[in-house]
């Protein structure tokens, strides 16, 4: 019964009231997966070098080739993936978070655990114009919770908003 | 410059020159080796390396001596030290959460004793006393609690200006506060003893193994030496057989490891004593180093009661709290009862907090069982299947798959959670049991989760954040039916706001 009156409560339950985020993320994953995994084909292509200079390979440059592929597709997929899968919303007593392509997982937040909040902004977001915002709380596992991809402007109203709800003592 | 209006600096106990010295000796003795092994001129070297260490170690000492300073104001802890970089380090006495003494055996030959102050925030902050006399140790403890509480009662200035400060009780005999202590928990020797007996730890064998590489003693030449042919024939007959001499090796090893094992838990467990003071839970152990520690009962976060199938055989068991802090190398898990029949826990759960263990559980899904067994079965093809590959024996192993099975089934019996409203607890662990239980109003973050293998038998996950709790062994309720888990959750949270709603007048957290 309990539980009926809180989502009588909170009706925001619902998928259609939580909100995506920037898209623009996308293309910040897409090159920051770039940039990791561009190692993996370097490696590969060095290595495929030295077979090739020693004439020892059958078909030159296949892997490399092959690596190519598979590091485009999950440069071009993964991120899209996880944009679709990630939900925020903010509620008057809670920030709730939903993500994960492979493995799903819903946070509750309640803004009272609130320890303190952080805006960060690294090269690629700010070309974007994209922010985090980083929720502190004393738990362990969720000292940092965060919310990646907003524009900037909404992860500072975000912020702003959350501000009000840090306590003195929150434990 | 010194701080004003506050009570004449006190110095470090005079033999801690004596003792910095003492603590140096094993070092200096490293950098001679070569030159002690052999008396070549070059590595004469290292000797005037020592002599020119110890001309200006010395001196040094006793500046760092002269230069070490502590404080007590009602507000803080003031240290000064330093020789060559000064430092100056206030620790407010609100943020100090724990006064430990710790005594090594050399200190204790002296009568000296170590002080750690702990505070809330990161490990940098923390003020470390060494060395003080014991009598000093303790005034020193009681004068920071009874700061602490004088404060909490409003009874302190906000600043310390000029002289319209009282003295701190730092001289006077604090006995009214010493008497109020009643025992809670004491172990006798036998006690002690016997918790090291179920404390089978492999950690032991490798520090064994480890110092035995350093000294490369020949155990056969060792035997024959003691034995002169008592054991030689015995010991032909072992290794003729590779297998023979496999079992009776690990044997050997198990062995010395369970005997150090109890060696080591004794020495640490000596004596254990748990007092309660007025709002504090106060410990002491100790065989060759003695540490005095307190649990703050309002830090308590979660209570943990362990115990594996062999203890519990003998109904035995262990009682840890979980406090909040961000002092990683603390344990954060202190145990209240380190081993001790379910009626100590209880009463001692008692003692240092309401939240309670409950009689039952219930169970996650059945599901559970086949999908470790799942894991388990794919985790040893992995493992088995290369390596038979190149040495066919490797498929014995595939015998291990009755005990996958057995185990899959007794992690599904042995895990549970329970809910009454007010405390939520889980259970699980197949060798090392862990029960952990907290109350509602230490919930921090709240999680729900499905792996893409928990969605085909639709099975989630439950997972409430508190503070300090362990991020290695976290309590989670693995497996639940999704239907469940989203009601357990709902249940929870709504439980969670209710209580700070329903309490908004008498909180702090009204606002």
């Amino acid at each position: 019964m309990e539980a009926a009156k809180y989502s009588e409560q909170q009706p925001s339950l619902a998928s259609e009231a939580l909100q995506p985020l920037d898209p623009s993320i996308v293309k910040v994953w897409a090159i920051k997966s770039m940039l990791g995994l561009a190692i993996i084909i370097v490696a590969v292509l060095v290595f495929e070098l030295v077979q090739f200079v020693r004439d020892s390979a059958t078909l030159p440059f296949l892997t490399t080739f092959i690596a190519i592929v598979v590091v485009g597709a999950i440069v071009y997929f993964i991120p899209k993936l996880k944009y679709r899968f990630w939900r925020y919303q903010l509620r008057d007593q809670e920030l709730f978070l939903e993500r994960g392509i492979f493995n799903r997982v819903r946070t509750i937040v309640p803004l009272r655990r609130i320890q303190h909040l952080d805006i960060s902004q690294d090269i690629i977001e700010k070309e974007f114009s994209l922010g985090k915002l980083i929720v502190h709380t004393a738990g362990t596992r969720s000292s940092d919770v965060v919310l990646p991809g907003l524009h900037i402007d909404v992860a500072e109203h975000l912020r702003d908003t959350m501000k009000d709800y840090i306590l003195e003592d929150t434990i | 410059m010194e701080p004003t209006g506050a009570p004449e600096p006190k110095k470090l106990h005079p033999l801690t020159m004596v003792h910095r010295l003492i603590v140096a000796v094993p070092g200096f003795a490293v950098i001679m080796w070569p030159a002690l092994r052999s008396g070549d001129t070059e590595s004469l070297i290292s000797l005037y390396i020592v002599i020119a260490l110890g001309l200006l170690g010395l001196p040094l000492v006793i500046v760092q001596y002269q230069r070490f300073r502590y404080w007590i104001t009602p507000n803080e802890l003031i240290i000064h030290s330093g020789v060559i970089k000064r430092q100056h380090r206030n620790i407010p006495i609100e943020r100090i959460q724990n006064v430990e003494i710790v005594r090594r055996l050399l200190s204790r030959a002296f009568g000296t004793a170590k002080v750690n102050v702990v505070t809330a925030g990161s490990t940098s902050t923390e003020g470390v006393l060494e060395y003080v006399s014991l009598k000093e140790a303790h005034r020193i403890r009681e004068a920071i609690r009874s700061m602490k509480a004088r404060q909490r009662a409003g009874t302190v200035p906000e600043r310390v200006d000029d002289e319209g400060l009282a003295e701190p009780p730092l001289g006077t005999d604090d006995q009214a506060h010493i008497v109020e202590e009643e025992t809670l928990y004491a172990m006798p020797v036998s006690r002690v003893v016997l918790s090291g007996v179920f404390r089978f730890s492999l950690f032991y064998i490798a520090i064994i193994f480890s110092t035995l590489q350093i000294f490369e003693p020949d155990p056969l030449k060792m035997i024959e030496y003691i034995e002169e042919d008592a054991v030689t024939p015995v010991l032909d007959q072992i290794l003729s057989s590779p297998v023979m001499a496999a079992i009776s090796l690990a044997l050997v090893a198990g062995f010395i490891s369970w005997i150090s094992g109890i060696l080591v838990n004794t020495n640490r467990l000596f004596g254990f004593k748990l007092k309660k003071d007025d709002g504090r839970i106060y410990k002491k152990s100790g065989l060759l180093t003695v540490s005095e520690g307190t649990i703050p009962i309002a830090k308590v976060q979660a209570l943990i009661r362990r115990t594996n199938p062999a203890m519990r055989r003998f109904d035995w068991w262990s009682l840890s709290v979980q406090t909040m802090g961000h002092d990683v190398s603390e344990q954060r898990h202190k145990q209240a009862v380190p081993f001790g029949h379910l009626e100590d826990t209880a009463r001692i759960a008692k003692a240092i907090s309401p939240i309670t263990f409950p009689s039952t559980y219930q169970s996650v899904s059945r599901l559970t069982i086949r999908r470790m067994m799942i894991r388990l079965t794919v985790i040893l093809c992995i493992l088995v299947l290369p390596t038979a590959y190149f040495w066919k024996p490797a498929l014995w192993f595939f015998l291990l798959l009755p005990v996958i099975v057995v185990y899959s089934i007794l992690r599904y019996r042995n895990h549970g959670y329970n809910f009454d409203g007010k405390y939520f607890s889980i259970r699980r662990g197949v060798i090392k049991q862990v029960e952990w239980s907290t109350s509602i109003d230490k919930f921090h973050v709240f999680y729900l989760q499905q792996t893409i293998f928990q969605k085909r038998y639709n099975l989630k996950s439950l997972y409430i954040d508190t503070a300090g709790a362990s991020p290695v062994s976290s309590p989670t309720i693995v497996d639940i039916p999704a239907v469940d888990a989203e009601q357990l959750l709902d249940q929870l949270y709504t439980g969670f706001q209710h209580h700070y709603t329903s309490s908004a007048h008498d909180s702090p957290f009204s606002g």
